[in-house]
């Protein structure tokens, strides 16, 4: 009678265990569930992050290498030209210099010729005289001596128009020299333009990059406090294998006490068949019986 | 990347293994019990580590460890047991059939990968 009251017991008591066992091994697994789908999500929201950063990023920066190119490329065909036309300046302000230098070389000159047609004059002057006083035998040198006055005239008209052109010259080529300067200053000024809009450009560009960089960063260190915290939401659930182990205990304990009530009386209970089998099943199901230190939990030991 | 087989009776324990693993990267095969992981083991080329409860019903892991080892096939694959047992007669025991590792539940994820990562041939 006492070992039917036992194993009906010990029946309810297995149920019970069972159906604790389930819920909580259902419970469990959901709530690991949750925090699967949790860190999927995460996952995915900044795979996403990062790759539409990157098209961001890598669009917008492509804009701008190619702008940034295409600049750099105007630059040197600009800087190319700007050295060009300052080498054809430092010619032209050469040749400047030169013809300014003819010029007042021609000035001189002509201050000379000036002379020259002075003093031919005062010579045709003295023969008209000398001729005078011969009377008729001085006659062929008046015509000479007229003759020299009127070259000498012309020498002078001519030398007078060369002198105002190397006057005009003289005053036009230095004018020009400063022309040539001041396009020389004007070249060097548009070439820091166009190498400041690189500078610029080249800095947004950087600026841009770096931003990209922060945000992945920033959303990498999410996904893996995400991932670390999941972990640990992980190794809490983990009671539930505690649990069973200890329902699946107490199980073996109940039908342990169902054998030991039903062989009562008698003198080698350990001995028994029933006992021994319950002996073998604990030892496959449950193993040992030490308790685990809460120290002991997590660790790894590697052989 | 190679496969974790992870035999454990327990299916929340495996799940729980197979989330920290997968999140690694790992790819995840499991097995029920001892039995059922020297099948799966005997029927995957590709299985590179196996984490593996001791006390299961039919076949338990260090059975399991013994019967693998025995195969020249498998002898270098690297079992790690994952266990609430501590005794270390058991240890012993599981280290001298060619266990590679020995871990107590409830464990800690970045633990556990750490030491798969090392584990798991190149």
């Amino acid at each position: 009678m006492l070992v039917d009251e036992v194993g009906r017991f010990r029946k309810a008591l297995v149920k019970r265990i069972r159906r604790v066992n389930q819920l909580t091994e259902g419970e469990v697994m959901s709530a690991a569930s949750g925090l699967g789908k949790i860190v999927d999500l995460a996952t995915q929201l900044s795979s996403h992050t990062k790759e539409t950063l990157a098209g961001v990023a890598g669009d917008e920066a492509e804009e701008q290498m190619s702008l940034t190119d295409s600049i750099a490329n105007q630059s040197n065909t600009t800087e190319d030209f700007i050295n060009g036309l300052n080498s054809k300046i430092g010619q032209q302000r050469e040749v400047a210099a030169r013809a300014h230098q003819q010029s007042r070389d021609i000035l001189r000159a002509a201050k000379s010729v000036e002379r020259l047609s002075q003093q031919s004059n005062i010579i045709a002057l003295n023969a008209m005289v000398e001729a005078a006083r011969m009377g008729k035998h001085g006659t062929s040198f008046s015509v000479i001596s007229n003759e020299m006055q009127r070259l000498s005239g012309e020498i002078k008209k001519t030398n007078t128009m060369v002198s105002a052109l190397a006057e005009d010259l003289s005053i036009l080529l230095p004018a020009i020299a400063q022309m040539i300067e001041q396009t020389s200053d004007h070249a060097e000024d548009f070439s820091g333009v166009i190498k400041d809009s690189i500078t610029d450009v080249r800095q947004r560009t950087s600026d841009l990059q770096r931003g990209v960089a922060t945000l992945l960063t920033s959303n990498e260190d999410s996904v893996q406090k995400i991932l670390r915290e999941s972990q640990d939401a992980l190794s809490y659930l983990q009671f539930q294998d505690t649990v069973a182990q200890g329902l699946l205990r107490m199980d073996s304990m109940a039908r342990k006490l169902q054998v030991r009530v039903g062989t009562m009386g008698g003198e080698e209970m350990e001995d028994s068949e029933a006992m021994k089998t319950l002996a073998k099943e604990e030892h496959a199901e449950i193993g040992g019986e030490k308790e685990i230190s809460p120290d002991d939990a997590g660790d790894v030991m590697l052989f | 990347m190679k496969k974790v087989l992870v035999v454990d009776d327990s299916p929340s324990v495996r799940q729980q293994v197979a989330l920290a693993l997968k999140q690694a990267g790992f790819e995840i095969i499991e097995a029920v019990d001892g039995a059922d992981g020297v099948a799966k083991i005997d029927s995957d080329p590709t299985v590179g580590v196996v984490i593996c409860d001791v006390n299961m019903p039919r076949m338990n892991g260090l059975e399991l460890v013994e019967t693998v080892h025995r195969n020249p096939k498998h002898a270098s694959l690297p079992i790690v047991m994952l266990t609430t047992e501590g005794q270390p007669q058991l240890i012993q025991r599981a280290k001298k059939a060619g266990a590679k590792g020995w871990i107590v539940k409830p464990f800690k994820a970045n633990l556990l990968v750490a030491a798969v990562k090392k584990l798991m041939p190149a």
